[in-house]
Protein backbone atom coordinates (compact mmCIF):
# COMPACT_ATOMS: atom_id res chain seq x y z
CA UNK A 1 0.00 0.00 0.00
CA UNK A 2 1.18 3.38 -0.89
CA UNK A 3 2.30 5.32 2.03
CA UNK A 4 2.73 9.11 2.85
CA UNK A 5 6.11 8.26 3.28
CA UNK A 6 7.30 6.41 0.38
CA UNK A 7 5.17 9.03 -1.70
CA UNK A 8 7.35 11.68 -0.03
CA UNK A 9 10.39 10.18 -0.20
CA UNK A 10 10.05 8.72 -4.01
CA UNK A 11 13.46 9.34 -5.81
CA UNK A 12 12.48 11.04 -8.73
CA UNK A 13 14.45 10.31 -12.26
CA UNK A 14 13.81 13.52 -13.67
CA UNK A 15 13.71 11.52 -16.72
CA UNK A 16 11.38 13.05 -19.97
CA UNK A 17 11.32 9.14 -21.32
CA UNK A 18 7.44 9.12 -20.61
CA UNK A 19 7.17 12.57 -22.04
CA UNK A 20 9.13 11.42 -25.02
CA UNK A 21 7.45 8.18 -25.53
CA UNK A 22 4.09 10.25 -24.48
CA UNK A 23 4.35 12.67 -27.69
CA UNK A 24 5.73 9.86 -29.67
CA UNK A 25 3.00 7.80 -29.67
CA UNK A 26 0.68 10.28 -30.80
CA UNK A 27 2.78 11.60 -33.86
CA UNK A 28 3.72 7.95 -34.97
CA UNK A 29 -0.01 6.99 -34.71
CA UNK A 30 -0.91 10.20 -36.89
CA UNK A 31 1.88 9.53 -39.38
CA UNK A 32 1.79 5.58 -40.41
CA UNK A 33 -2.15 5.99 -41.09
CA UNK A 34 -1.05 8.73 -43.35
CA UNK A 35 2.06 7.15 -44.85
CA UNK A 36 0.10 4.13 -45.22
CA UNK A 37 -2.50 5.89 -47.25
CA UNK A 38 -0.13 7.79 -49.17
CA UNK A 39 1.38 3.80 -49.99
CA UNK A 40 -1.82 2.90 -51.21
CA UNK A 41 -2.52 6.36 -53.13
CA UNK A 42 0.58 5.97 -54.98
CA UNK A 43 0.23 1.93 -55.44
CA UNK A 44 -3.30 2.40 -57.51
CA UNK A 45 -1.89 5.16 -59.48
CA UNK A 46 1.02 3.72 -60.74
CA UNK A 47 -0.81 0.33 -61.73
CA UNK A 48 -2.54 -1.06 -58.91
CA UNK A 49 -6.01 0.08 -59.35
CA UNK A 50 -8.39 -3.01 -60.42
CA UNK A 51 -5.99 -5.32 -60.35
CA UNK A 52 -5.08 -5.66 -56.94
CA UNK A 53 -7.37 -7.37 -54.27
CA UNK A 54 -8.06 -5.81 -50.76
CA UNK A 55 -5.76 -7.72 -48.85
CA UNK A 56 -2.90 -7.09 -51.50
CA UNK A 57 -4.30 -3.18 -51.00
CA UNK A 58 -3.19 -3.59 -47.20
CA UNK A 59 0.04 -5.30 -47.84
CA UNK A 60 0.73 -2.73 -50.03
CA UNK A 61 -0.22 0.25 -47.70
CA UNK A 62 1.82 -1.16 -44.49
CA UNK A 63 4.69 -3.31 -45.89
CA UNK A 64 5.23 -2.09 -49.76
CA UNK A 65 8.22 -4.86 -50.62
CA UNK A 66 7.98 -6.01 -54.16
CA UNK A 67 7.58 -9.92 -53.49
CA UNK A 68 4.64 -8.78 -51.56
CA UNK A 69 2.39 -8.63 -54.99
CA UNK A 70 4.48 -11.39 -56.75
CA UNK A 71 1.36 -12.89 -56.98
CA UNK A 72 -0.58 -10.43 -58.74
CA UNK A 73 -0.49 -9.74 -62.32
CA UNK A 74 0.54 -5.73 -61.81
CA UNK A 75 4.35 -4.02 -62.27
CA UNK A 76 4.24 -2.17 -58.81
CA UNK A 77 6.66 -3.65 -57.71
CA UNK A 78 9.48 -1.95 -59.76
CA UNK A 79 7.91 1.45 -58.71
CA UNK A 80 8.85 0.53 -55.13
CA UNK A 81 12.12 -1.14 -55.51
CA UNK A 82 14.29 2.28 -54.97
CA UNK A 83 15.86 4.00 -52.07
CA UNK A 84 13.25 6.39 -51.32
CA UNK A 85 10.60 3.72 -50.98
CA UNK A 86 12.77 1.74 -48.84
CA UNK A 87 13.43 4.61 -46.27
CA UNK A 88 10.10 5.40 -46.36
CA UNK A 89 8.91 1.67 -46.18
CA UNK A 90 11.36 1.09 -42.95
CA UNK A 91 10.39 4.57 -41.38
CA UNK A 92 6.42 3.24 -41.87
CA UNK A 93 7.33 -0.33 -40.05
CA UNK A 94 9.61 1.41 -37.71
CA UNK A 95 6.78 4.00 -36.31
CA UNK A 96 3.88 1.19 -36.24
CA UNK A 97 6.08 -0.86 -34.74
CA UNK A 98 7.70 1.13 -32.20
CA UNK A 99 4.00 2.41 -31.08
CA UNK A 100 2.76 -1.07 -30.75
CA UNK A 101 5.81 -2.51 -28.53
CA UNK A 102 5.47 0.63 -26.32
CA UNK A 103 2.16 0.04 -26.18
CA UNK A 104 2.45 -3.54 -24.41
CA UNK A 105 5.64 -2.08 -22.02
CA UNK A 106 3.14 0.25 -20.91
CA UNK A 107 0.42 -2.45 -20.38
CA UNK A 108 3.46 -4.37 -18.09
CA UNK A 109 4.48 -0.98 -16.16
CA UNK A 110 0.52 -0.97 -15.43
CA UNK A 111 -0.12 -4.25 -14.50
CA UNK A 112 3.31 -6.63 -13.22
CA UNK A 113 4.07 -5.74 -9.73
CA UNK A 114 7.34 -7.63 -9.19
CA UNK A 115 9.93 -5.52 -9.90
CA UNK A 116 12.62 -7.80 -11.20
CA UNK A 117 9.89 -9.92 -13.46
CA UNK A 118 8.92 -6.21 -14.88
CA UNK A 119 12.97 -5.29 -15.68
CA UNK A 120 13.38 -9.22 -17.26
CA UNK A 121 9.59 -8.64 -19.30
CA UNK A 122 10.68 -5.04 -20.29
CA UNK A 123 14.06 -6.48 -21.25
CA UNK A 124 12.17 -9.46 -23.36
CA UNK A 125 10.39 -6.67 -25.23
CA UNK A 126 13.54 -4.61 -26.26
CA UNK A 127 14.28 -7.85 -27.72
CA UNK A 128 11.49 -8.68 -29.43
CA UNK A 129 11.01 -5.18 -30.85
CA UNK A 130 14.92 -4.53 -32.21
CA UNK A 131 14.67 -8.80 -33.53
CA UNK A 132 11.42 -7.01 -36.02
CA UNK A 133 13.50 -4.01 -36.57
CA UNK A 134 16.25 -6.01 -37.74
CA UNK A 135 14.11 -8.31 -39.43
CA UNK A 136 12.88 -5.27 -41.60
CA UNK A 137 15.95 -3.83 -42.24
CA UNK A 138 16.64 -7.75 -43.87
CA UNK A 139 13.32 -7.67 -45.42
CA UNK A 140 13.20 -4.33 -46.68
CA UNK A 141 16.99 -3.59 -48.31
CA UNK A 142 18.53 -7.14 -48.31
CA UNK A 143 16.31 -9.14 -49.36
CA UNK A 144 14.50 -7.34 -51.54
CA UNK A 145 15.09 -7.98 -55.31
CA UNK B 1 -41.57 2.50 -2.64
CA UNK B 2 -40.41 -0.42 -1.20
CA UNK B 3 -36.52 -0.23 -1.22
CA UNK B 4 -34.38 -3.58 -1.35
CA UNK B 5 -30.55 -2.03 -0.45
CA UNK B 6 -28.03 -4.67 -0.61
CA UNK B 7 -24.57 -3.81 0.87
CA UNK B 8 -21.31 -4.96 0.35
CA UNK B 9 -20.21 -5.34 4.14
CA UNK B 10 -17.06 -6.66 5.75
CA UNK B 11 -15.45 -5.84 9.21
CA UNK B 12 -11.91 -7.42 9.84
CA UNK B 13 -12.39 -8.60 13.06
CA UNK B 14 -15.41 -11.04 12.59
CA UNK B 15 -15.32 -11.27 8.94
CA UNK B 16 -12.65 -13.54 6.62
CA UNK B 17 -13.83 -11.95 3.35
CA UNK B 18 -16.69 -9.33 2.34
CA UNK B 19 -19.97 -10.55 2.11
CA UNK B 20 -23.76 -9.19 0.33
CA UNK B 21 -26.40 -7.78 3.13
CA UNK B 22 -29.56 -6.89 2.26
CA UNK B 23 -31.80 -4.53 3.81
CA UNK B 24 -35.82 -3.02 3.22
CA UNK B 25 -37.55 -0.44 4.10
CA UNK B 26 -40.15 1.77 2.79
CA UNK B 27 -38.46 4.91 1.24
CA UNK B 28 -39.89 8.61 -0.10
CA UNK B 29 -38.75 9.09 -3.80
CA UNK B 30 -37.21 11.91 -2.50
CA UNK B 31 -35.07 10.64 0.30
CA UNK B 32 -30.88 10.84 -0.56
CA UNK B 33 -29.39 7.46 -0.27
CA UNK B 34 -27.78 8.83 2.56
CA UNK B 35 -30.82 8.84 4.40
CA UNK B 36 -31.55 5.32 2.90
CA UNK B 37 -28.22 4.25 4.82
CA UNK B 38 -28.92 6.41 8.05
CA UNK B 39 -32.19 4.98 8.52
CA UNK B 40 -30.81 1.14 8.26
CA UNK B 41 -27.94 2.33 10.65
CA UNK B 42 -30.71 4.21 13.13
CA UNK B 43 -33.57 1.04 13.21
CA UNK B 44 -32.36 -2.12 11.47
CA UNK B 45 -28.86 -2.25 12.02
CA UNK B 46 -26.54 -0.22 14.14
CA UNK B 47 -22.97 -2.41 13.01
CA UNK B 48 -23.57 -0.61 9.64
CA UNK B 49 -20.56 1.53 9.08
CA UNK B 50 -19.98 4.60 6.62
CA UNK B 51 -19.13 8.18 6.58
CA UNK B 52 -20.80 11.17 6.29
CA UNK B 53 -20.08 14.69 7.70
CA UNK B 54 -22.01 17.69 5.84
CA UNK B 55 -24.41 15.54 4.10
CA UNK B 56 -24.72 18.59 1.41
CA UNK B 57 -22.27 17.69 -1.43
CA UNK B 58 -19.36 19.69 -0.22
CA UNK B 59 -17.51 17.75 2.25
CA UNK B 60 -17.07 14.90 0.38
CA UNK B 61 -16.87 12.47 3.32
CA UNK B 62 -19.97 9.95 1.77
CA UNK B 63 -18.64 8.78 -1.60
CA UNK B 64 -19.20 5.11 -2.73
CA UNK B 65 -20.02 2.80 -5.50
CA UNK B 66 -24.11 3.22 -5.51
CA UNK B 67 -24.84 0.63 -8.73
CA UNK B 68 -21.51 0.65 -10.18
CA UNK B 69 -21.06 4.60 -9.98
CA UNK B 70 -19.14 6.18 -7.87
CA UNK B 71 -21.31 8.70 -6.43
CA UNK B 72 -22.25 10.69 -3.16
CA UNK B 73 -24.52 9.07 -1.53
CA UNK B 74 -25.84 12.71 0.02
CA UNK B 75 -26.45 14.11 -3.85
CA UNK B 76 -28.71 11.28 -5.45
CA UNK B 77 -32.20 10.74 -5.08
CA UNK B 78 -34.11 7.31 -4.67
CA UNK B 79 -36.24 8.07 -7.29
CA UNK B 80 -32.97 8.74 -9.79
CA UNK B 81 -31.82 4.96 -8.59
CA UNK B 82 -34.37 3.16 -8.62
CA UNK B 83 -35.84 0.79 -5.67
CA UNK B 84 -33.25 -1.85 -6.26
CA UNK B 85 -29.66 -0.71 -4.67
CA UNK B 86 -26.36 -1.72 -4.81
CA UNK B 87 -23.85 -0.14 -2.54
CA UNK B 88 -20.17 -1.22 -2.23
CA UNK B 89 -17.15 0.69 -1.08
CA UNK B 90 -14.55 2.63 -3.04
CA UNK B 91 -12.55 0.81 -5.45
CA UNK B 92 -8.56 0.68 -5.33
CA UNK B 93 -8.68 1.87 -1.19
CA UNK B 94 -7.76 -0.69 1.65
CA UNK B 95 -11.44 -1.29 3.33
CA UNK B 96 -11.77 -0.39 7.07
CA UNK B 97 -15.38 -1.74 7.70
CA UNK B 98 -18.05 -2.19 5.45
CA UNK B 99 -18.33 1.51 3.37
CA UNK B 100 -15.32 2.93 4.97
CA UNK B 101 -12.00 3.45 3.03
CA UNK B 102 -8.59 4.06 4.05
CA UNK B 103 -8.14 7.29 2.40
CA UNK B 104 -4.23 7.54 3.04
CA UNK B 105 -2.92 6.53 0.21
CA UNK B 106 -5.16 8.78 -1.38
CA UNK B 107 -4.04 11.94 0.92
CA UNK B 108 -0.50 11.01 0.54
CA UNK B 109 -0.77 11.52 -3.68
CA UNK B 110 -2.79 14.51 -2.71
CA UNK B 111 0.38 16.06 -0.52
CA UNK B 112 2.90 15.10 -2.79
CA UNK B 113 2.26 17.63 -5.61
CA UNK B 114 2.41 20.39 -2.81
CA UNK B 115 -1.48 21.72 -2.68
CA UNK B 116 -0.51 25.31 -1.14
CA UNK B 117 0.81 28.79 -2.49
CA UNK B 118 3.96 28.95 -2.99
CA UNK B 119 5.11 32.45 -3.73
CA UNK B 120 7.82 33.81 -1.97
CA UNK B 121 7.27 37.27 -3.06
CA UNK B 122 6.98 39.44 0.26
CA UNK B 123 3.11 39.97 0.89
CA UNK B 124 1.42 43.14 -0.29
CA UNK B 125 -0.15 45.68 2.39
CA UNK B 126 -3.88 44.29 1.52
CA UNK B 127 -4.13 40.71 -0.55
CA UNK B 128 -2.79 39.36 -3.98
CA UNK B 129 -4.64 40.77 -6.84
CA UNK B 130 -5.61 38.34 -9.77
CA UNK B 131 -7.67 39.92 -12.79
CA UNK B 132 -11.00 37.76 -13.51
CA UNK B 133 -9.48 36.38 -16.29
CA UNK B 134 -6.23 34.66 -14.87
CA UNK B 135 -8.85 33.31 -12.05
CA UNK B 136 -11.02 31.97 -15.15
CA UNK B 137 -8.15 30.30 -16.02
CA UNK B 138 -8.20 27.72 -13.36
CA UNK B 139 -11.84 27.90 -12.59
CA UNK B 140 -12.87 24.86 -12.96
CA UNK B 141 -10.41 22.52 -10.90
CA UNK B 142 -11.03 24.88 -7.80
CA UNK B 143 -14.61 23.37 -7.87
CA UNK B 144 -12.75 19.73 -6.07
CA UNK B 145 -13.58 18.67 -2.83
CA UNK B 146 -11.24 16.00 -2.82
CA UNK B 147 -13.92 12.92 -2.16
CA UNK B 148 -11.87 10.82 -3.94
CA UNK B 149 -14.58 9.81 -6.32
CA UNK B 150 -11.84 10.07 -9.61
CA UNK B 151 -9.59 8.38 -8.30
CA UNK B 152 -11.20 5.54 -7.22
CA UNK B 153 -12.80 4.89 -10.46
CA UNK B 154 -9.77 5.42 -12.45
CA UNK B 155 -8.77 1.80 -14.03
CA UNK B 156 -4.78 2.90 -13.57
CA UNK B 157 -5.11 3.93 -10.34
CA UNK B 158 -6.75 0.58 -9.58
CA UNK B 159 -3.78 -1.32 -11.52
CA UNK B 160 -0.95 0.87 -10.00
CA UNK B 161 -1.51 2.76 -6.81
CA UNK B 162 1.46 4.75 -7.28
CA UNK B 163 -0.19 6.44 -9.75
CA UNK B 164 -0.43 9.91 -8.41
CA UNK B 165 -4.40 9.55 -9.51
CA UNK B 166 -6.61 12.27 -11.40
CA UNK B 167 -7.51 14.38 -7.87
CA UNK B 168 -3.81 15.23 -7.07
CA UNK B 169 -3.31 15.99 -10.90
CA UNK B 170 -6.50 18.33 -10.62
CA UNK B 171 -5.06 20.18 -7.68
CA UNK B 172 -1.96 20.52 -9.03
CA UNK B 173 -3.53 22.23 -12.09
CA UNK B 174 -5.13 24.52 -9.78
CA UNK B 175 -2.14 25.95 -8.73
CA UNK B 176 0.55 25.70 -11.83
CA UNK B 177 -2.45 27.64 -13.96
CA UNK B 178 -2.86 30.12 -10.84
CA UNK B 179 -0.66 33.39 -11.71
CA UNK B 180 0.21 34.46 -8.08
CA UNK B 181 1.49 31.02 -7.87
CA UNK B 182 5.41 30.35 -8.72
CA UNK B 183 5.95 26.56 -8.01
CA UNK B 184 4.81 25.34 -11.16
CA UNK B 185 8.00 24.05 -11.89
CA UNK B 186 8.24 22.40 -8.88
CA UNK B 187 4.54 20.45 -9.33
CA UNK B 188 5.31 20.08 -13.12
CA UNK B 189 8.34 17.79 -12.24
CA UNK B 190 6.51 15.74 -9.82
CA UNK B 191 3.97 15.27 -12.67
CA UNK B 192 6.57 14.19 -15.09
CA UNK B 193 7.56 11.27 -13.60
CA UNK B 194 6.61 8.00 -14.72
CA UNK B 195 3.95 7.78 -11.70
CA UNK B 196 2.72 11.56 -12.83
CA UNK B 197 0.83 12.62 -15.88
CA UNK B 198 1.72 10.01 -17.82
CA UNK B 199 -0.08 7.03 -16.65
CA UNK B 200 -3.33 8.62 -17.37
CA UNK B 201 -4.77 6.79 -20.95
CA UNK B 202 -7.48 9.30 -21.20
CA UNK B 203 -10.50 6.40 -20.25
CA UNK B 204 -12.71 9.43 -18.53
CA UNK B 205 -13.86 7.25 -15.85
CA UNK B 206 -13.00 9.88 -13.70
CA UNK B 207 -15.42 12.98 -15.52
CA UNK B 208 -18.49 10.56 -15.28
CA UNK B 209 -17.50 9.84 -11.55
CA UNK B 210 -16.81 13.94 -10.37
CA UNK B 211 -19.69 14.79 -8.37
CA UNK B 212 -18.47 18.60 -8.85
CA UNK B 213 -18.71 18.31 -12.59
CA UNK B 214 -14.97 18.97 -13.49
CA UNK B 215 -13.54 18.16 -16.51
CA UNK B 216 -11.09 16.42 -15.09
CA UNK B 217 -9.25 15.24 -18.10
CA UNK B 218 -9.31 18.08 -19.93
CA UNK B 219 -7.50 19.21 -16.89
CA UNK B 220 -4.85 16.11 -17.03
CA UNK B 221 -4.28 17.57 -20.56
CA UNK B 222 -3.32 20.63 -20.01
CA UNK B 223 -0.74 19.51 -18.02
CA UNK B 224 0.46 17.19 -20.14
CA UNK B 225 0.53 19.70 -23.07
CA UNK B 226 2.64 22.23 -20.68
CA UNK B 227 4.95 19.25 -19.77
CA UNK B 228 5.52 19.38 -23.37
CA UNK B 229 5.25 23.11 -24.89
CA UNK B 230 6.21 24.64 -21.43
CA UNK B 231 3.91 27.05 -19.26
CA UNK B 232 2.22 29.18 -21.99
CA UNK B 233 -0.44 30.78 -19.57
Amino acid sequence: MVTQANVMNKTRSGSKFELYMWFFTRVSGILFLLMGAFNLVYANLTGGRGHLDVGAQMRWAFFPISFHVTSTTVEVAPNFSNPFWQVYCFLLFAFAATHGFNGLRVILEDYVRRPLLLAWLKALLAGIWLFVLIAAIFLIFVFNQ
Amino acid sequence: MKARIKIRRFNPETDRKPYWAEYRLDAEPWDRVLDVLVKIKDYQDGTLTFRRSCAHGICGSDVMVINGHNRLACKVLMKDVGARVTIEPLRGLPVIKDLTVDMAPFFAHYRSIQPFLINDDPPPYTERLQSPEARARFDDTTKCILCAACTTSCPSFWANDSYVGPAAIVQAHRFIFDDRDHGAQVRLAILSDADGVWRCRTIYNCVEACPRDIDITRAIGEVKKTLLLGKTA
